[in-house]
């Protein structure tokens, strides 16, 4: 019995461990990229800037690489990332797409926003509020504002002794 | 109703281009249909453009509705990457296409019993996304965890709804309202409960982070962006039906996503998946979301919906960064990727933004609705600002090991990286995903006025 836990637990062990192993050192991602083995970029590696060896060969090879500054070549071409081969075709959905994600939105939505909104914070609604009331309390020959929303002498409070009956629990 | 009409004839339009040129021209369209999509905002009520036989569009809808048509076309255009992986590209257009489509009819229906159809059928095409631009062989039981978490938990919805068109004879929601002041759990359970598992709250989130890690970019950045929104804007609904008397029920969902909140950033700080570590910061800032909705309070639906508007931004721009740099180092685990940031140090500067938007660092509207819930959770219980102190601490802790894991990483792996796989379209997209927030908070307040 002894023996045969010693071995299961062993056996989960190794188990446990070759997966780790697998999910540490296994690809997540493989990329079919044409970019990868593309001529316009420079790999390199940790090791290739640690070793100095290393390093005077990468430098030669980025000062061979970029020893042609015609930005105009085809080589040094940033792409903007929408086609890789017709640079107008890049540059204009480029323009095409800023042109309709924040150009068009933002004049748009500052137009909206700012002058066609239904009556936003309920200005307007408040200004016809504050008219009608006004119009009424001049009728009942009231000031516009009193010290008493509802007029004392309507109110009915309870007694000394109701309150004492009564259990009153304040919530602070 | 004319949005859709606009859709529908720009869709027509598109299929007489080139292959080529319809992927940048539905990009384009969605830019477009965004754009028109704000007339639908009125400043308190409803609009004169957002009234029609079928359709009625508040600020709540009108905001989810901005929302989708955006974050759909940046889906699009982050997801170049999978044009060399598998399968035909331009189904994918056809398939987000048909989920915006979806998705802005479903924020717009007038009865509950279409918006439920809707909030279903969502779900096939996210689901298709999954299945054929996955990246592993687990994204099938990540569908099944997804379709049985959502379908299982909404059919007690289901029943409600027909039970109310049967009884009431219609689900027209603007003029339906039941006030009930029996406590049945069940009830409030079957109401809720899919909607919660869609939010996803706390327990009820585990579909999420297995459908976040197999979903392509563009899948991902739907789901987190505005798929999830749907059960926010379903509570809301809701909550007008039943005018807001949850109570008990109410707290019971809001204890539990306090604890949720807490779990989530908890998640967080174990995670070494980046996208993982993305949905579990989800979870946990939904649960803001829940607390705001369940509270009752005008104060609460406020802090609710600028959480919901602002994750709906900052978090597919999460998965944006994280999906360029998995793509330039092929690995998904973040000291791994830290490789990336080093070959490309402007992507170091677009985490740290990022990371700092999802923390809530103000100028961004994330902490005015964290401020906002944690005033209505505080008012009702008190003892409840440890739980809220401690994910505070969590979050800020697990914002600072991403970023310092991103950036500092001492290499022990190696890898080649080339300089030129960052495009501009992707750091546009980024730009895209973070400028709207601008406007989310100079005008915060304009779900303050229902």
């Amino acid at each position: 019995m002894a023996t045969f836990l010693r071995r299961t637990c062993r056996l989960h062990q190794q188990m446990s461990g070759a997966r780790r192993y697998i999910q540490r050192h296994s690809l997540r991602f493989v990329s079919t990229s044409d970019k990868k083995e593309s001529n316009l970029s420079i790999p390199f590696t940790p090791e290739d800037i640690a070793d100095e060896t290393k390093r005077k060969e990468l430098h030669k090879r980025l000062e061979e690489h970029f020893k042609d500054e015609d930005l105009n070549s085809p080589k040094n071409r940033i792409p903007y990332g929408y086609e890789e081969n017709v640079p107008e075709v890049d540059k204009f959905n480029y323009h095409t797409v800023w042109w309709f994600w924040f150009v068009i939105p933002v004049i748009v939505g500052i137009a909206i926003f700012n002058f066609s909104l239904n009556d936003y914070g309920l200005r307007s609604w408040s200004e016809r509020e504050a008219r009608l009331v006004m119009e009424e309390r001049e009728k009942k020959g009231l000031p516009y504002v009193a010290k008493n929303y509802i007029d004392p002498s309507k109110i009915e409070l309870p007694s000394e002794e109701d309150i004492e009956a009564w259990d009153v629990k304040i919530k602070i | 109703m004319g949005l859709l009409i606009l859709m529908a004839l720009n869709c027509f339009c598109v299929m007489f281009l080139n292959k080529k040129d319809q992927t940048v021209a539905v990009v384009n369209c969605f830019g477009v249909w965004s754009a028109f999509s704000l007339m639908y905002w009125g400043g308190s009520g409803v609009s004169r453009e957002s009234l029609s036989e079928l359709f009625c569009v508040d600020i709540y809808s009108s905001s989810m509705i901005s929302l989708s048509l955006w974050i759909c076309g940046i889906s699009i255009l982050v997801s170049s990457c999978m044009t060399n992986l598998r399968g035909v590209f331009n189904s994918y257009l056809i398939l987000v296409t048909l989920l915006c489509f979806l998705l802005v009819q479903c924020f717009m229906v007038n009865t509950l019993a279409m918006f439920y159809v809707l909030f279903e059928s969502t779900l096939i095409p996210l689901a298709s996304i999954i299945g054929i631009w996955g990246g592993q062989i687990e994204r099938v039981p990540s569908i099944q965890y997804m379709a049985a978490y959502t379908v299982g938990g909404s059919f007690p919805l289901l029943l409600i709804f027909t039970t109310m068109e049967v009884h009431a004879g219609s689900s027209f929601m603007w003029f339906i309202s039941m006030k009930t002041t029996s406590l049945n759990w069940l009830f409030w359970g079957g109401c809720f409960l899919g909607l919660l598992i869609k939010l996803p709250a706390f327990p009820f989130h585990a579909w999420l982070p297995k459908a976040h890690v197999q979903a392509p970019v563009g899948g991902s950045v739907i789901l987190a962006g505005i798929l999830l929104k749907l059960g926010g804007y379903g509570i809301t609904r809701m909550m007008m039906l039943f005018s807001y008397t949850l109570e008990s029920f109410g707290i019971l969902v809001m204890s539990f996503s306090i604890v949720g909140s807490v779990y989530g950033a908890f998640m967080c700080l174990r995670q070494s998946d980046i996208k993982k570590l993305i949905a579990y910061s989800s979870v946990s800032h939904m649960a803001f979301s829940i607390m705001g909705l369940f509270s009752c309070t005008e104060v609460g639906m406020v802090g609710a919906y600028i959480m919901l508007v602002s994750h709906g931004f900052i978090s597919p721009g999460l998965f944006v960064l994280s999906g360029i740099n998995s793509e330039m180092v092929h690995s998904r685990k973040i000291k791994v990727m830290s490789d990336g940031v080093r070959a490309a140090p402007s992507l170091g500067f677009f985490w740290l933004v990022m990371i700092m938007a999802n923390l809530g660092v103000p100028p961004c509207p994330v902490i005015i609705s964290e401020v906002l819930s944690v005033v209505c959770v505080i008012a009702l219980y008190p003892w409840v600002f440890v739980l809220l102190l401690m994910y505070f601490i969590l979050s800020g802790a697990y914002s600072f090991s991403l970023y310092c894991q991103l950036t500092r990483t001492k290499k022990k792996i190696k890898m080649k990286v080339f300089f030129n796989e960052v495009t501009l379209k992707d750091m546009s997209a980024l730009y895209f995903l973070f400028y709207p927030l601008a406007e989310v908070l100079f005008k915060w307040d304009l779900w303050a006025m229902m």
